[in-house]
């Protein structure tokens, strides 16, 4: 399978979860072998995707994959220092400036709410810069609401069934630590009596992707329970994107995405399976130094 | 009487409820440590300080099922009169629970 020359769900998220799909698509009867070669734009954001479908039980138990690196040398720096070799069996050397860390949780406990995971990241972020305390304490919020949403909705299963994924990676250029969140369960829109609640709220169930998801995000659309105080964890993370503590907030699930700091929301032509964030924080200037 | 979540407590708090973490949830944290203290703090006729810096942070449904949680069984008017929030690494917190507590005050009415 060619890999798309961009590979960044944030970026050309079209692009990249319809090639997901079709890695999906193509397991069910194929081992799997993926051409790198001609990739010219790959970030942190597609690499925690293309992992996370890779390591589907659906997947990992039944198919063998194998696959080539980018002929571009910086954009195989990005795959070398994402962590992803970490996480596959590779004949190709680690590099030890690795700048990122995909998290790889435990198979059980990758499915249940883990605050150390969460504290893990948060640490491993102070290690390459320095952040504002805020900054730092509303991201280990927004991946704990993120575990909890996963946790309780993602599966149809039941609760506590859907694997998640977290990554870090710190991009020098910029000093701008990107952390991803995602799980490839139902979506937001496809959860249990998703349509019904919309229906209560809205009035009908049939409103743009776009929109549904700024009524989501916004909390116009609140918790399935039907506890009034319920339902805050979604527009809690948006708000801290509002005022500024966190940057850059894109949010994909379903047929939907949004860039909630430009207020971007818009329908996808392809269906990302389950519910992906990426934000970003900025490190702080260091203190001059004291004569 | 004062109280610090991250040197009492835990410094990673947790989900909502005892099921998705006995130990560190905010329905751990309510039944075990808070209504206890906020009994005592009525009984004393005193006021509690809650310090919430030290930690790595809190997620809203930890904060909704302590602080939130407590409301509803104590009441709204009782808790706000009684507890005070000290939190200067992340200066938005302490109103955002104070909202999270009237926001019981709303439903009620």
């Amino acid at each position: 399978m060619k890999f798309p020359s961009a590979f960044s769900l944030v970026g050309s998220p079209n692009e990249v979860i319809a090639f997901c799909n079709e890695i999906r698509k193509n397991a069910a009867t194929n081992h799997l072998r993926f051409d790198l070669s001609e990739v010219s734009e790959l970030t942190m954001d597609g690499v925690a995707v293309f992992i996370s479908t890779l390591k589907e039980d659906e997947i990992r138990h039944t198919t063998k994959i194998q696959g080539n690196v980018p002929a571009d040398s910086s954009v195989r720096a990005v795959l070398e220092s994402s962590g992803f070799y970490r996480l596959v069996q590779t004949q190709t050397p680690l590099g030890s400036k690795a700048k990122g860390k995909i998290v790889s949780v435990p198979q059980n406990s990758g499915r249940k709410y883990n605050q150390e995971v969460a504290a893990g990241l948060i640490d491993h972020a102070r290690s390459y810069a320095a952040f504002a305390p805020i900054q730092l304490k509303r991201c280990f919020h927004a991946l704990e609401e993120l575990m909890e949403n996963t946790v309780q909705h993602a599966s149809k299963e039941g609760r506590g069934r859907e694997p998640w994924w977290t990554s870090l990676f710190f991009d020098e250029a910029r000093g701008v630590a990107c952390f991803t969140f995602n799980d490839n369960g139902v979506g937001v829109f496809k959860s249990l009596r998703f349509n019904q609640i919309m229906t209560l709220y809205t009035g009908s169930p049939f409103t743009d992707a776009g929109d549904r998801l700024r009524k989501v995000l916004s909390g116009e659309v609140r918790s399935s329970t039907k506890l009034p105080w319920r339902g805050e964890g979604l527009p809690a993370v948006r708000l801290d994107c509002d005022r500024g503590i966190l940057n850059r907030l894109i949010v994909i699930t379903n047929d939907a995405y949004a860039d909630v700091s430009s207020q971007d929301y818009r329908a996808l032509s392809a269906n990302f399976k389950g519910t992906f964030f990426y934000w970003e924080i900025s490190s702080q200037p260091e203190p001059a130094a004291s004569i | 009487m004062r109280y610090n979540i991250a040197t009492q407590f835990t410094r990673t708090p947790g989900p909502r409820y005892r099921t998705d973490d006995p130990r560190f949830s905010g329905e751990a944290f309510r039944e075990d440590v808070l209504i206890p203290l906020f009994d005592r703090t009525v009984a004393d006729n005193d006021k509690l300080e809650i310090d919430l810096d030290g930690g790595y942070g809190y997620s809203s449904s930890f904060l909704d099922e302590a602080f939130g949680g407590l409301a509803r069984k104590r009441g709204v008017r009782r808790v706000l009169d009684r507890l005070t929030f000290k939190s200067t690494e992340d200066y938005y917190l302490a109103n955002d629970i104070v909202n999270l507590i009237k926001k019981n005050k709303e439903l009620a009415a």
